[in-house]
Formats: C-alpha cells, structure tokens, sequence
C-alpha cells in the first residue's frame, strides 16, 4: 500500500517535473519523483531534453525589420504628432 | 538626466522594438502595429516622463505593457480552450498515465550541456513554439522568453493556477516532441 501511493504516473512525473523547476513542488511529492525519475529513463529523458530546450529559449531571436519605407511613415506620423 | 529624441526614435529602436514584439505575439502585422502604438502612446506621455530610467526602456516599458494587454484580452477569450487541452493528454499518455509507445521521449544522442547555435536550430525552435495553441505560445513566452513567475502570469492574464499548470504542462511536452521529430528527424 505504501508502495502503491508512493509511485506515481509519467503523466504526474513530467507536471511535477515543471513544478519542481519553479520549487512549487510539495516536499512529499518531491520525493515520489524522485523515486520515479530513479526507476524511468523515459522520465528522465523528458528532464534533461527540457532543461535543454528551456536553456535554448532564451537564445531565441528574429532578425525580422520594418522596411525602409514603412520607417519613413512611422517616422513622418511621429513627427505629425509631435507638432499637435 | 536621460531625455528624449523622438525623431530619433525609429532609426534608433523600432527594429529592437519590432524582434523584442514579434517573438512575443508571433504576428508581424500585429507586431508592427504595435510599435506605432507604443511610439504614439510615449508621445502622448511625454510630460510623465522623468527622466530616471533610458529613452530606450521607457520605451520597451510601454511595448512590455502593449503587449500584455494584448494578451489579457487574448487568454480571456481563449480560457474556454483548456477543456480541449486536457483532453490532450490522450496525446501523450494511456489511461493510466504511462507513455503512450509513440510518444516515448528518445535519445537524442547529443551532449545536453553543450549551447546549439546553429541558425536551422532556433528557425525549428520558432515554428515548433509556433504550432503551440494561442494560450499556450502566450503562457510558454511569458514562462521562458520572459522569465516571468507562474504567480505573475496567473495575475496578468487572469487564469486559475491549476489552468497554469495544465498549459505549461502541455506546452513542454508538445514542444520537446516537436524537437524530438523536427529537428532530430526521431
């Protein structure tokens, strides 16, 4: 019975998994995944490739411009309201 | 004492402005329309400004709030959407919440520490975040673009922290399999 409470679903693991990254994971929980991620290299691989993909993110950038053109306009509106 | 050169202001920040936008609300147009708002709205606050903080975050201040009000408008309508991703979790896990065969996270056989800076990396990274549903590419943004913590996005957007943890859980595990398929080919 203990056993029975204390193991818990990959669907549980990989929502305590975000939990515990924000340490809003209660300490009882904490403990039954860390006994998951012990015994499930799926769970375990679910961790590792998000704390990959996570610390990826925030290399993310766009190299999208306003045109030439669209920066004359933006510019000439600004300088319209500017003499209101 | 910082001033302000609104003449200045497009040569000097609207494509900052325009990216910094853009890999937020992930609509050009959109993101366009934005900028012109924010120059308008500082214009129009030029007397509130005080000097204490640079031109350039005064400016990024007003589009960070443009922005969320575009959110909040967006989560508020798209909130009736969390049925549909709870349901989702059919995707990934069986009745009783174990891996479903065809989801099962795989090796990518790659060091995980080592920083990907390859250009064909982030173009798969920003189709995968953009294949997210609306509430989900807003939530997962404001997560790990903006570092934001869960109790401020709750508060900003006016959603429930068990929706919270229902979106992010779903955004991470669609956005790692999107990797897993589109940029490992597994």
């Amino acid at each position: 019975m203990i056993l029975k409470n204390t193991m818990i679903s990959c669907e549980s693991a990989t929502l305590f998994i975000s939990k515990q990254e924000e340490n809003k994971l209660l300490l009882s929980d904490t403990l039954k995944l860390w006994l998951h991620l012990a015994i499930c290299k799926f769970c375990r691989l679910f961790k590792i490739q998000n704390e990959f993909l996570i610390h990826q993110l925030q290399h993310t950038h766009t190299d999208v411009s306003l045109s030439e053109k669209e920066k004359v306009a933006l510019n000439t509106k600004i300088i319209s309201e500017m003499k209101k | 004492m910082n001033t302000l050169n609104p003449q200045q202001w497009v040569k000097n920040y609207s494509d900052q402005l325009l990216r910094f936008a853009f890999l937020r609300i992930n609509n050009l147009e959109l993101a366009k329309d934005l900028i012109q708002e924010t120059f308008l709205a500082a214009l129009r606050n030029v007397e509130n400004y005080k000097g204490d903080i640079s031109e350039k975050n005064w400016l990024f201040f007003i589009l960070k709030n443009k922005i969320i009000d575009h959110y909040r408008k967006k989560a508020n309508s798209l909130v009736t959407d969390i049925e549909s991703l709870l349901e989702k979790s059919a995707d990934y896990f069986d009745e009783v919440g174990h891996w479903k065969e065809s989801t099962l996270p795989k090796e990518w056989g790659i060091n995980y520490d080592d920083h990907v800076e390859k250009e064909e990396f982030y173009e798969i990274l920003n189709s995968c975040t953009q294949k997210l549903s609306e509430l989900m590419r807003i939530v997962f943004v404001m997560k790990y673009l903006d570092d934001k913590e869960s109790d401020e996005i709750c508060k900003e957007l006016e959603i429930t922290s068990s929706n919270y943890w229902v979106i992010i859980h779903r955004a991470k595990l669609q956005m790692r399999r999107c990797l897993e398929k589109n940029w490992m080919n597994l």
